[in-house]
């Protein structure tokens, strides 16, 4: 527990996401001790493999993973770097030392990294890249993916499939802050390691996800920027933080608090008290309450989770069914694109595992009042699964869906305000954003009035101008097909703000 | 750029285990080239035999499917019988990349107990098993035991084995040659005496 509050005082997560903290962890002591002793290589990499906490209880695990060390043969030469395989002589002159050793320190860092971290369900595992889900992104099938792999997993021109159902999907939605916050309290540790890799790549990429820390003052974002303005408005009501723990910033606040206190000891006792007595072993689940999967709109311990396009989650029961207009969320008001949403069947089985009596009892109370969960269209795996028909038609499909869609599809750029992945239509680029990932709006978003912040970290503010590009793609084939001059490669420039215009589309309606 | 964490941990995985039929190793030194092994599933043609299938993954990987072919010669209406490339949807389009090295080879394993001789890719072996049944299934048995077979225990272990289970070792070896070496027949007629 205190492990836990410590790694979530301000001070420590900004010293633990410094690199200077990263070369004086055990770790990388460990590391240099290796180069500068490097003749224990192979054997330093047993000793590692054999003091991971599982490995060491069972032996065959042990001998499983040491498959993955040098060939029992290896012989150490004089230059202790260079291991040379026993190996017949064909054999050797293929073998390259050197990356069969960069290999093995790939295999020896993953180990290391991950043998501190929390051992978590394999429901909260990414099934793209099988690691702990990191800024979980919930699909509209209710399949969870990490926020890289899903977009990366999009297709840049048409639909969407989910990686794990095959359910259509046009919309990249939000990252889920509700199971954000839940596996930074659940698993500190993994987590925090996720955040190193993913950070590491971004900065290489130069691709930004969202950043929801706060208390990285250096960053400010434009998340951050809108939690700061939330929460002096909440003026210090803790009380009012329930109802708004969907919107994640809140949910820092009392975390945040929590570790300050734990400054004076006077309010140590306080942090125990809010213990449940049923904690586990190593403490950090007893850090997760009820009061941290709350539905946004019923704020009772969320049955039959759902989440919007928006990321907020809902009750199964809660999601707000409006008869003739589309889903909207009640808190962001922004749209839910496509059909009702399905429940998130794997945060569900963690709900009913993790608070057995007060799922069971809040089940009881929803069945009781007789309001019913059963909401559920038609599947909408079952209606794709229909739709695939012959090969051939498929094809005519195809045909049609380009002839009707290519002259206006934008290649590989999404829409920052409602996820629409491709634009398809008319494409608002941001003219003013700095960001090599750009800000793009649909045509609808556009016109409306919400202007959420952008999905990949943009310091986009309303001020803002936009400018029409058109699809280049289809004009360039045009070009090279037909060798016509169509001369649309300058875009448009729209002299007013978007915001003006918005307001002067809401006067009108 | 290839996602070296991921190829690891499916390694990792999927030879841990060993229950499945299906295990991966490396080839080289690059985790971008691993060879696949499956074993042939009980009951077809192919069982008793060993397939090794070269794997090499794209730098697209795991958001593209892993390029596969089969290094065994194998007679399968889906298989090419030339150079052993392999006609399945999800190692094309259907590819998804939550499926792993593992399951895609356990897929393999799959199509090898279920030919879809209407989507050939070799179509001589695709005609012959629509047409002479009989033959294929000859075929692809001889083509199993010529190319696919497993390293055969050495008869010490066999002897070693039975006389394990409590039969007198002379016994055993005498019928171990009756049987022509077939530990599970010479089991059978030690059992029934």
């Amino acid at each position: 527990m205190k492990n836990y509050a410590l790694a979530h005082h301000p001070q420590v997560l900004s010293k633990i996401s410094s690199p200077s903290f990263m070369q004086s962890t055990h770790k990388n002591k460990k590391k240099t001790n290796r180069k500068s002793n490097a003749k224990s290589f192979p054997c330093l990499l047993e000793e590692l493999i054999t003091s991971l906490p599982h490995v060491r209880e069972r032996e065959s695990e042990r001998k499983r993973i040491s498959q993955f060390l040098p060939p029992s043969s290896f012989i150490q030469s004089p230059d202790a770097w260079v291991l040379i395989p026993a190996m017949d002589k064909e054999e050797k002159s293929v073998f390259n030392p050197s990356i069969s050793i960069s290999f093995m320190e790939d295999l020896y860092q993953t180990l290391d990294l991950c043998k501190d971290d929390e051992q978590f369900p394999d429901y909260f595992k990414c099934s793209i890249c099988l690691d702990l889900l990191y800024k979980p992104v919930v699909l509209a099938c209710g399949h969870v993916s990490c926020f890289w792999c899903v977009h990366k997993s999009m297709n840049n021109f048409r639909h969407s499939r989910c990686p794990k159902c095959r359910n259509e999907y046009y919309h990249f939605p939000c990252i889920c802050r509700l199971l954000h916050s839940v596996f930074v309290k659940l698993y500190p540790v993994a987590y925090k390691r996720r955040e190193m890799e993913v950070l590491e790549e971004e900065n290489d990429a130069h691709y930004f996800s969202p950043q929801f820390e706060d208390h990285s003052d250096t960053t400010v974002n434009s998340y951050a920027y809108h939690a700061s303005s939330e929460r002096s408005n909440l003026g210090g009501f803790v009380d009012q933080l329930d109802c708004d723990t969907c919107h994640g910033e809140a949910t820092n606040v009392p975390r945040n608090s929590n570790s300050r206190d734990l400054e004076g000891d006077s309010n140590i006792s306080l942090e125990e008290k809010k213990l449940p007595e049923n904690g586990q072993v190593n403490g950090i689940h007893k850090q997760l309450s009820t009061d941290d999967v709350l539905c946004v709109a019923c704020k009772q311990l969320l049955l039959s989770p759902s989440a919007l396009n928006c990321g907020h989650v809902y009750c199964e029961a809660c999601v707000p069914t409006p008869k003739d207009e589309s889903i909207r969320c009640q808190v962001c008001q922004s749209l839910h694109p496509g059909g009702f949403p399905k429940v998130c069947l794997d945060f569900d089985n963690f709900l009913v595992e993790q608070f057995p009596e007060e799922y069971a009892h809040q089940r009881k109370v929803i069945h009781g009042s007789g309001v019913s969960c059963q909401q559920k269209g038609p599947s909408a795996c079952a209606t794709q699964v229909g739709k695939v028909a012959s090969k051939s038609s498929i094809w005519i499909d195809d045909f049609t869906w380009w002839h009707e869609h290519g002259p206006n599809l934008h290649v590989g750029v999404g829409c920052d305000s409602c996820g629409r992945y491709p634009i398809i239509g008319k494409r608002y680029k941001c003219m003013d954003c700095k960001e090599a990932v750009g800000f793009d709006l649909c045509e609808d978003c556009y016109g409306t009035s919400s202007k959420l912040p952008g999905r990949f970290n943009q310091q986009h503010t309303p001020e803002h101008r936009f400018e029409v590009v058109q699809s280049s793609v289809f004009h360039k084939i045009v070009r090279m097909m037909g060798g016509q001059s169509e001369d649309n490669s300058d875009a448009s420039t729209l002299s007013n703000h978007a915001s003006e215009e918005s307001e002067n589309r809401d006067s009108t309606a | 750029m290839l996602d070296l964490s991921r190829v690891q941990k499916e390694l990792v995985d999927c030879n841990r285990d060993k229950s499945s039929g299906v295990s991966i190793d490396l080839v080289g030194d690059q985790l971008s080239h691993l060879a696949g092994t499956i074993s042939g599933p009980i009951g077809t043609p192919y069982e008793g035999g060993v397939f090794r299938i070269d794997i090499r993954l794209p730098d697209g990987y795991p958001f593209e499917p892993p390029k596969m072919q089969f290094v065994t010669k194998v007679w399968h209406p889906n298989i090419s019988s030339q150079n052993g490339a392999i006609c399945l949807d999800i190692l094309k389009d259907q590819w998804s990349p939550a499926l792993t090295l593992k399951t895609a080879l356990l897929s393999l394993q799959a199509l090898l107990s279920a030919p879809e001789p209407d989507d050939p890719q070799d179509a001589v072996v695709a005609q012959q098993y629509l047409r002479d049944y009989p033959t294929f299934l000859g075929t692809a048995r001889y083509w199993t035991e010529a190319f696919a077979r497993r390293v055969s225990i050495g008869t010490e272990e066999k002897v070693q084995k039975l006389v394990e289970m409590g039969f007198p070792e002379a016994l055993v070896r005498t019928t171990l040659e009756n049987a022509g070496g077939d530990e599970n027949m010479a089991l059978e007629k030690l059992c029934s005496g």
